[in-house]
């Protein structure tokens, strides 16, 4: 009786969690198409152009001074080459404020020797936001675009509170001291503030997997499809995280993320919210929630932008232990920032950001990486017990697989369509292999990773972990 | 249909659609090449020719093997050709591509086509100086599209063409136009040749502060003397912004005549204006304010302290005595921070800056 029992209630659980997977799965996939056709349609409409010298001629007398603040710790392998390749941007008025967080390496005496930089204290500045101390400000009349804060360690939030102090530009560009820039990065991703100073506050920009490019004196001069199988997989989903899902979100206001590797901001407006947020790591995201908070709290209108061409190119992790890392710690943000602004999800006083954009994290990454992670579990153990249907097990998988590379051509579609980057047609065949192959093993992967990313959040862990990189030599 | 067989069915069809969109972005991208090796193609045939003529090295019809009839191709070729020289030699270059008529061809892509490609006809009529030219820039000037309406407007501006200021403002105040920055610089370099409408327009009531004070700005980057009495008007405004526009409107005029205003403008309540006066007395050089600047070193606002900081180091110039004394007084405030409460509030918060 009691056998009996246990397999007709194990029979309506099957039932009700498979019902409650698929609700979860369709409502994300529903969510991707949306994303697709609001990013295919902002392309149409805005299609990007790729000559830079009439972007220079057309923007550059209007555009406002820029500060690029780029936190340093133990960057000694690519400092030189990241700064050297920032001196050569494109922009009329800009100043970089390298900023030394307590490195344990030589990366503060690489930066003085090769820049020729002295100990200066002829820059003033407000204690606007917390900060650990400053140990000295450096500069050098060879380079006048160039100042580096030395300071006692306090992660990257605090060192670009540092920044943020130190600078006078009214827009900051928060970017990694190991991601290189377009020559144009930032004339580009200037225009929205320059099409409407008065709203926009903060603006995103794509970023891009540097693996396979060949790179010559920090710039990158020709775009490839990376080698590595896990570099691969992630060039597909950055593509398809960039170019599909933040520029569809911006397109309705609910864009809750401008990536640390890469945003404009508004210096002012950073500073009116009290600047990044400490004791999380995700300082990106938290930031532009807390924007977007402020602003509908304070019922002044705003805008945060995304520019959808290239801007930045970073080095994507290699191997599954740095990879692995890097994606726990990226939930972990997420999910710090979710607690922090709980209040927001799902009010419409918070309008799209709290409605789409929240409603998202929701679906996608509170309760998407246990409910995938789980019915990879479950259904086939159900199904071995009788309580689930073979046939409709294979059909929904079949399905989830089709969807997860429709999604992805899709994406391929939109960078092929409108931005050309990839020049070789291997390139586009070879990635249109890994949109396939994704699904087959490294979809799981990435949950498995957010899955661990959870725990780490449920247990209060802190600390960012180490992030092994072989740098930008030219390669 | 079972709903198993329509769950094959929908996944059956999305792959299908994965691989005939792959499919064709790859045929695509092989037509794509082909273009491209086609417009390099033309590219080196064109450029020759026109670089001979600019030198004088040919006269005669201009043979473009009929390629003039590529608009795009053309109006890129002027873009960057025509951009390289100047006097004698441009002049040759644009009577031989009128010759054969690119002008036409460019007045009739900016009227119809893709966004882009107007946007480089509107840049490429820059070029070709004439009534026709004036009116189709000044009509896309009025279109809808965003992008080639400020490129028509600048090429219109470069060609001495600006629209009226008073409809160029109407645009903004009707909506059609944002007050962008890129409109703020061609407002300043149509208020250049149209100083008195400028003047006038600052009269007009609906005009929403922003653009007001661009409208000041732009009289204060024109330099002309004329926009004296309008900007210490501006300075006397109720409105705070309207204040701190006019200071810094006035700074950038440079003329003396700013003196009767400065005083109030540096004893003003609200910390944007006094750090606008401040910028005021370092561009115009007003020694006689040193007292009082020197009393704004002390302000609580530390913009203002800054700033009062630099106008003392140009001021003071080399007067030792009075360096010292305000050297005495910096380090006494250096890094003292802002007052929490007024770091706070509103995007207009002393610590977030002007």
């Amino acid at each position: 009786m009691s056998w009996v029992w246990f397999v007709h209630l194990a029979a309506q659980g099957a039932s009700a969690f498979a019902l409650f997977v698929i609700a979860v799965t369709l409502a994300q996939n529903l969510v991707h198409l949306a994303q697709l056709g609001l990013a295919g349609a902002a392309l149409a409409r805005q299609p990007p152009e790729a000559d830079s010298g009439s972007f220079w001629q057309r923007y550059s007398k209007a555009a406002p001074p820029i500060a690029l603040l780029a936190p340093a710790y133990n960057e000694a392998l690519t400092i030189v080459e990241s700064v050297r390749s920032l001196l050569s941007m494109r922009y009329p008025d800009f100043e970089i404020i390298v900023i030394n967080d307590g490195s344990t390496d030589e990366t503060l005496n690489i930066l003085v020797e090769n820049f020729s930089l002295e100990r200066t204290e002829g820059r003033d500045y407000d204690l606007v936001v917390e900060h650990r101390t400053i140990r000295g400000l450096y500069a050098s009349s060879l380079h006048p675009r160039l100042l580096v804060i030395d300071k006692q360690n306090g992660g990257k939030a605090d060192a670009l509170n540092a920044g943020l102090n130190i600078a006078t530009a009214p827009i900051i560009c928060s970017m990694d001291a190991d991601s290189l820039l377009e020559p144009d990065a930032l004339l580009r991703a200037v225009q929205p503030f320059l099409e409407d100073p008065q709203r926009v506050i903060a603006v995103g920009g794509t970023i891009r997997v540097a693996n396979g490019c060949h790179i010559a004196d920090g710039r990158i001069v020709r775009v490839g499809a990376p080698k590595n199988l896990l570099a691969l997989m992630q060039t597909v989903e950055y593509l398809r995280a960039f170019l599909m899902a933040r520029l569809a979100w911006s397109q309705i206001g609910a864009l809750t993320i401008i990536s640390g590797a890469f945003g404009l901001f508004r210096r002012a407006a950073v500073l009116e919210v009290g600047g990044y947020a400490h004791g999380t790591v995700g300082e990106d995201m938290e930031l532009v929630v807390r924007l977007h908070r402020h602003f509908r709290e304070t019922c002044k209108p705003y805008k945060i932008a995304f520019v959808p061409e290239p801007v930045c190119w970073t080095e994507a992790p290699e191997t599954l232990t740095v990879l692995s890392r890097q994606r726990a710690r990226w939930h972990r943000g997420a999910l710090e920032t979710f607690e922090r602004h709980r209040r927001m999800a799902f009010n419409p006083r918070y309008g799209a950001v709290g409605v789409v954009g929240f409603g998202w994290i929701v679906i996608s990454d509170v309760i998407g990486p246990p409910t995938e992670m789980l019915g990879y579990v479950l259904l086939p153990l159900w199904w071995w017990m009788g309580a689930l249907s073979f046939d409709y097990v294979l059909a929904f998988l079949g399905l989830t697989f089709a969807f997860g590379v429709a999604l992805s051509v899709g994406a391929l579609a939109l960078e092929e369509s409108e931005l050309h980057r990839f020049p070789r047609t291997r390139d586009l065949m070879v990635l249109t292999g890994a949109a396939v192959l994704e699904n087959l093993g490294y979809r799981q992967l990435n949950q498995l990773w957010r899955l661990h990313g959870t725990l780490q959040w449920v247990r209060g862990a802190k600390g960012w972990g180490e992030m092994t990189r072989k740098g930008f030599k030219s390669r | 249909m079972s709903l198993l067989a329509l769950i094959w069915l929908v996944a059956v069809g999305l792959m299908a659609f994965s691989l005939v969109t792959m499919t064709a972005l790859i045929g695509a991208r092989v037509l794509h090449k082909q273009l491209r090796a086609r417009r390099a193609a033309r590219r080196a045939v064109v450029l020759p020719e026109l670089v001979h003529r600019v030198g004088g090295l040919t006269s005669g019809p201009l043979d473009l093997k009929g390629l003039e009839s590529d608009a795009v191709l053309m109006a890129e070729v002027v873009r960057d050709l025509a951009g390289l020289v100047s006097g004698r030699e441009r002049t040759r270059l644009m009577e031989a591509l009128r010759s054969v008529g690119v002008d036409g061809a460019m007045r009739r892509m900016l009227r119809r086509g893709r966004a882009n490609h107007r946007v480089l006809a509107a840049e490429a009529l820059a070029f070709f100086p004439g009534e026709e030219t004036r009116t189709a820039l000044l009509q896309a000037a009025r279109s809808d599209g965003p992008r080639v309406r400020l490129a028509a407007l600048q090429s219109a501006i470069e060609l001495g063409e600006a629209p009226p200021i008073a409809e160029m403002l109407d645009s903004v105040v009707d909506g059609a136009e944002r007050a962008s920055l890129l409109f703020s610089d061609l407002l300043q370099r149509a208020t250049r040749t149209q100083i008195d409408e400028a003047i006038r327009a600052l009269a007009r009531p609906d005009l929403p502060r922003a653009v007001r004070v661009m409208v000041m700005q732009a009289l204060g980057a024109s330099g002309d003397g004329r926009a004296l009495a309008a900007l210490r008007l501006g300075a006397a405004a109720r409105d705070p912004e309207i204040r701190a526009g006019a200071f810094a409107a006035l700074s950038l005029l440079g003329h003396p005549g700013a003196r009767a205003v400065v005083a109030d403008g540096l004893a003003d309540a609200d910390w944007r204006v006094r750090l606008k006066a401040l910028e005021c007395v370092r561009r115009l050089g007003l020694q006689d304010f040193f007292a009082e600047v020197m009393a704004l070193a002390d302000d609580e606002v530390w913009w203002v302290r800054h700033r009062a900081g630099q106008t003392l180091m140009s001021l003071a110039d080399d007067d030792v005595a009075k360096l010292k004394a305000f050297a005495t007084n910096v380090v006494k405030q250096r890094r003292q921070p802002t007052a929490p409460a007024a770091a706070q509030p509103g995007a207009t918060s002393p610590g977030a800056g002007p």
